[in-house]
């Protein structure tokens, strides 16, 4: 049988910044750990952007 | 009373046993099932072999335009490979080297002796090299569905056209690409947000990008919830349900470790292997252990030296360490996946300056030549001495093993940079990357 994907790709969480949602390349990542985590980002702006997300509060 | 005990005879027990003939012991060893252990006979042997086949089909494609792709005979065929490698690497091995082979299964029952067919066999020091075998995750109807793990995929019991791998790493990847390439549908359902999670981040987008230009369905951050029968097999996961002729469990392996370890005093690690210190002791001082037993990274070479280095230590109390750092590790898809030392990450975490280049695959003559220009290469530096480098590209397997040596004699930048390296070649990206801390790499002409 052929593969039946009752699925939504899209729901992956995917390869995509984590502020912006631009889709991420070997080119244009950029990653800071927070948390004890590592997030993937576009930019360093983006990791700002994030990191003062988790501080806000 | 012998004066060494080998359990297992994968890498690990047969490097032990050339190691203990150099330095004049006869040891006996022990071991179960097929000799060998993984590596040869549903490893890396003949996964690579199949790798390679559709590596070979697919460039047909490329040049004939039609739609040319192995059949699955070819699982057969390479199993003549695994005979030959296994005689020559292993069997033959045994009648040219002075050792006593026992085949059973060993129980320890006591600090200084193993049970085997009912006979008990004492010596002096042990190595344990019993090897790891699939894990298989608790996933309520999977044990009612069937499944495959490694060995089976390695020798399917029939054609199917499409296929769920559940897992995304080394061994997710390798499989993925390989029935891929055998035209099967296939779709990797991974836990984590990411392929190949530990790896560098570069790797890890890399690892998606190939995988969904392959045609191969990736799913991250999805939780696998029960497998039931349909039609075909279907996993029912937090996102949806995917079905398919088969499912394929890459979630990891488990170290083999029912020995009866109690018996000799031996615990176990955090990761479920057995615990041994720097020098591959275990809590008894007379008992060794090596190779995927420990729990740590499970590859065939890393396997292979500490199986000798543990027999060393054991017989002449030599206090020998192995520098992990210094371990290189593949993914053999095409394009390789290939990596040593420390992350970006793990570097930071250290004393003193990190810096890191990334020099993607296009900027290396070889790699344009080849028409091969996915990937990247990586440098990881702490005060200008080489500590990481990761890559992904063509045959970069070939090359990690000069990065490895860079690691562990401790090479600089420089010392890079100043080697002339073949022009051109895709180990001439080493060069490049570091080259990288210098200047841009985009403005050079050839050979620089």
């Amino acid at each position: 049988m052929k593969l039946n994907l009752r699925i939504n790709p899209e729901a992956s969480t995917g390869d995509k910044c984590e502020t912006c949602g631009k889709p991420l390349t070997s080119e244009n990542l950029y990653t800071r750990r927070i948390g004890g985590q590592v997030h993937y980002f576009c930019c360093s702006h983006c990791a700002d952007a994030f990191e003062k997300n988790q501080h806000c509060c | 009373m012998y004066k060494l005990a080998i359990i297992g005879y994968g890498a690990a027990g047969f490097a032990g046993m050339i190691k203990a003939n150099e330095l004049g012991v006869k040891p006996v060893l022990i071991g179960k099932g097929e000799v060998g252990g993984t590596c040869v006979n549903v490893g890396c042997v003949p996964s690579k072999r199949m790798l390679h086949v559709g590596e070979i089909y697919k460039v047909a494609r490329e040049v004939t335009g039609s739609e040319v792709y192995p059949e699955f005979a070819a699982f057969r065929e390479k199993d003549l490979l695994v005979q030959e490698m296994r005689k020559t690497k292993y069997e033959d091995l045994l009648s040219y080297y002075d050792v006593e082979l026992i085949q059973g299964e060993a129980r320890f029952v006591s600090p200084h002796a193993v049970k085997v067919n009912g006979k008990v066999i004492e010596a002096e020091k042990f190595l344990i090299a019993t090897g790891s075998s699939p894990l298989v995750p608790d996933i309520p109807g999977i044990g009612e569905a069937g499944f495959w793990t490694n060995r089976e995929a390695l020798s399917p019991d029939r054609k199917i056209d499409s296929l769920v791998v559940i897992g995304g790493r080394a061994l997710a990847l390798e499989f993925a690409q390989m029935y891929r390439r055998m035209n099967v549908d296939v779709a990797i359902l991974q836990r984590s947000s990411k392929l190949i999670p530990d790896w560098e981040p570069e790797a890890s987008i890399e690892a998606r990008r190939i995988m969904e230009k392959e045609g191969i369905t990736v799913v991250t951050g999805v939780r696998v919830k029960e497998v039931r029968r349909g039609a075909g097999k279907v996993v029912v996961t937090d996102k949806g349900e995917v079905e398919a002729d088969e499912i394929l469990l890459a979630t990891g392996r488990k170290p083999n470790v029912e020995l009866g370890l109690d018996n000799a005093g031996i615990s176990l690690n955090e990761r479920g292997g057995i615990r041994v210190n720097q020098e591959l002791r275990t809590d008894n001082p007379n008992v060794y252990a090596a190779g995927d037993v420990l729990g740590g990274k499970m590859l065939e070479a890393l396997a292979g030296r500490q199986g000798s280095v543990a027999v060393e230590n054991a017989l002449t109390g030599s206090h020998k360490t192995i520098d992990e750092n210094a371990v290189p590790q593949v993914i053999f898809t095409q394009p390789n996946f290939a990596r040593v030392g420390l992350t970006e990450v793990e570097a930071r975490a250290k004393e003193g300056k990190m810096e890191s280049r990334v020099l993607p695959m296009s900027s290396v003559a070889k790699a344009e030549i080849l028409d091969a220009r996915d990937g990247f290469v990586k440098m990881v530096t702490l005060n200008g001495k080489v500590v990481g480098v990761h890559a992904v590209g063509e045959n970069v397997a070939e090359m990690i093993g000069e990065a490895s040596l860079a690691i562990r004699l401790g090479a600089s930048v420089d010392d890079l940079v100043e080697t002339v390296h073949v022009f051109p070649t895709i180990a001439e990206s080493l060069r490049l990357v570091a080259l990288a801390f210098r200047s841009d790499v985009s403005r050079l002409s050839c050979c620089v």
